[in-house]
């Protein structure tokens, strides 16, 4: 009796054990970036801001956002710090991506809920439709992350954002102005390509058409007069 | 102008114009499809490598290297797996090995090299050159980033547009194996490694354009070293970040295959250049360390400082993998001693472990080692705090902690999470 008791009991320890553990794990790897608003219609040449915001179970230490946009659509006027951690050291918009790296400054001082990372404040240059794309690679660390103090990636889910600039025939007119500009340089080699095809085709012709029984003299070495034949 | 058109010589012009507008569109647009779909990627900051070889053919691969020399008695040649350059002990005297492509700013060269100590009128490049070395700094090479034997010092050099900084740092330099890495970070910087030990950064005299990498000794003009220069290479490798997640992982140099890892001893079959004849199979010798070394939240490939007795070695520690074989056979360390072995530097902590070489084969277990030291300067404080910050506002690889390429907020809780930890000195 004892030994069967004993036995529950152990049974019972090893299961309660496994499956909290599995809650902590599946808790720990369950955080969201989130771009808010997720779709908006606006006009060419307005204002508008995006908040990135972070939602976690887990505490977080830090965290790295990193959009991809379409530069010939969208502008980033500025970046503004949020709430969520103590400073945001790292703003950086380059050739169409922008890299967010967020700290707490202290160990204790830690993030869980939902709060805004960042707000962006952007600027539509030009129409079309165009989409705010958070990197993310699952297993990655050199893409966004979202940082537990346990030094553990614990972000899972990303968002997306789909933003309308001008009414339809801008957009239109947008897009057939962006994929001429696209296809110029194309334009431009082939024409050059084709001038430079053309006039190499006549001067070969020019070549074949030239008499070919001439006369051509042997070479001669310099340091030695010519043999008498 | 009607016969002209209907005529069969211009209609053959024609065809042949249009015929190759077609090509050209074909070419350009599949060439434009490829660009876009690579601007779509996401970058994941995996390694292209651009040149690797290991030097196990029997001869030199000539597409992708070059050689030269003077004098009869200087070569350039493959030998047991290394490419052996010989410098005869000669005025005017030069052996090169360089690589026929060249390569741009971003890339890295990292070569495992064993080269004879300094001595008057020797001169050794190994790096980032347009040209082999000269009889001193301000010879040769015009466009460069080297690691440098100038006489008897060691050096490091970074040279552009008629300009150059060249400082000392260290004098009389030994003979043995090394690795050394050099990093064209950018147009403005560029960093020397030796053994994962950084010499110099370097911010001016930056070389700006493609160069090829290049292995070179030199004598003098009127003078010449008291013996051989010579320098044994048992690999070469260049590489550069790239922002494509597909990818193929880069080759591991040989060393890396087994056991110790950009050690300082050369393999049993290559006897070092000073000491050809030198055997290492007495009892009385330790012949090779096994590490067992884990370093909680390590993500990329890390180069170890590993230091005892006159031992001074780079390990490099993987990912997950937690044994490691240190070949010290070359070095004659008696058995029958405690030895204290320094294991750490630059962002690890350095932790000492004595054991007692009782065998030629010691098992050490050296245990976890903790990463942080952003300063290296043996504690995790408010110190690597302020410089990490720095690094990351810079996007500087220098505060990649975990090295996995980022500079980002993983590595800023691993300096957290290891916050007042202090190294064994």
């Amino acid at each position: 009796m004892t030994i069967t008791k004993l036995l529950i009991t152990s049974g019972l320890i090893i299961f309660s054990t496994t499956s909290f553990s599995q809650v902590a794990l599946a808790q720990e790897k369950n955080s969201e970036i989130i771009l808010y608003p997720s779709y908006r219609e606006v006009r060419v040449g307005e204002n508008f801001k995006i908040d990135v915001l972070a939602k976690s179970d887990a505490p977080l230490i830090g965290g790295d956002v990193k959009i991809s946009f379409d530069p010939r659509v969208i502008e980033v006027v500025s970046i503004d710090t949020g709430q969520a951690f103590d400073s945001v050291p790292l703003k950086k918009v380059e050739e169409g991506k922008i890299t967010i790296t967020a700290i707490n400054e202290r160990e204790g001082n830690l993030f869980s809920g939902v709060g805004r990372v960042v707000t962006l404040n952007l600027k539509t240059i030009d129409a079309g439709d165009t989409s705010l794309k958070v990197d993310f690679d699952p297993g990655a660390s050199t893409d966004s992350n979202l940082t537990s103090a346990e030094v553990s990636d614990t972000l899972a889910k990303v968002d997306s954002s789909t933003y309308i600039v001008g009414g339809p025939l801008e957009r239109a007119v947008g897009s057939a102005k962006r994929f001429v500009m696209a296809v110029a340089p194309l334009f431009i080699f082939l024409i050059f390509a084709g001038i430079v095809a053309y006039v190499g085709f006549r001067w070969w012709k020019y070549r074949e058409q030239q008499p070919k029984d001439v006369f051509i003299p042997r070479k001669v070495p310099l340091d030695k007069p010519p043999e008498a034949s | 102008m009607l016969e002209k058109l209907k005529s069969h010589s211009f209609r053959q012009d024609i065809y042949l114009f249009l015929t190759f507008i077609l090509f050209a569109s074909i070419v350009i647009t599949v060439d434009s499809l490829s660009t876009l779909r690579n601007t779509q990627t996401q970058a994941t900051h995996t390694i292209e490598t651009l040149l690797f070889d290991d030097f196990n053919s029997s001869s030199l691969n000539t597409t992708l290297w070059g050689s030269a020399v003077t004098r009869s008695n200087s070569h350039v040649q493959i030998s047991n797996g290394t490419v052996r350059i010989k410098v005869d002990n000669l005025p005017d005297t030069y052996a090169q090995l360089y690589s026929k492509k060249s390569f741009p700013v971003g890339s890295t060269f990292e070569t495992r090299i064993n080269v004879t100590g300094g001595q008057s009128y020797d001169h050794k490049t190994i790096g980032f050159s347009n040209s082999r070395a000269g009889s001193d700094c301000s010879n040769g090479e015009t466009e460069a980033v080297v690691w440098r034997g100038g006489d008897k010092d060691k050096r490091v050099l970074a040279e552009s547009g008629g300009s150059v900084t060249c400082p000392i740092i260290q004098s009389s330099y030994p003979a043995g194996w090394r690795t050394i890495k050099i990093v064209r970070v950018s147009s403005s910087e560029a960093r020397i490694y030796e053994d994962g030990v950084l010499l110099k950064t370097f911010n001016s005299n930056i070389p700006t354009g493609n160069l090829p990498v290049r292995i070179s000794g030199y004598t003098h003009e009127t003078s010449w070293p008291s013996t051989e220069i010579w320098m044994y290479v048992d690999w070469v490798k260049v590489t550069k970040p790239k922002a494509h997640s597909t990818a193929p992982p880069p080759s591991l140099p040989k060393s890396s295959k087994g056991t110790s890892s950009g050690g300082s001893s050369p393999p049993a079959a290559q006897p070092s250049p000073t000491d050809a004849t030198k055997t290492s199979s007495s009892k009385n010798i330790l012949n090779s360390l096994n590490l067992k070394i884990s370093i909680p939240y390590l993500l990329g490939k890390i180069n170890l400082p590993i230091k005892f007795s006159k031992v001074s070695k780079s390990l490099e520690v993987l990912p997950g993998r937690v044994e490691y074989s240190v070949n010290v056979r070359g070095d004659e360390i008696l058995l029958g001693k405690v030895y204290t072995l320094t294991v750490g530097g630059g962002k690890v902590l350095s932790k000492k472990v004595r054991f007692n070489a009782k065998a030629p084969k010691m098992k050490v277990n050296v245990g976890s080692l903790i990463l942080g030291d952003v300063n290296s300067d043996s504690v995790i404080n408010n110190g690597d705090d302020d410089l990490f910050v720095d690094f990351l506002v810079g996007q500087s690889v220098d505060g990649d902690v975990n090295a996995d390429g980022a500079t980002n907020s993983l590595d800023w809780a691993i300096i957290l999470k290891n916050f007042d930890k202090i190294g064994d000195r």
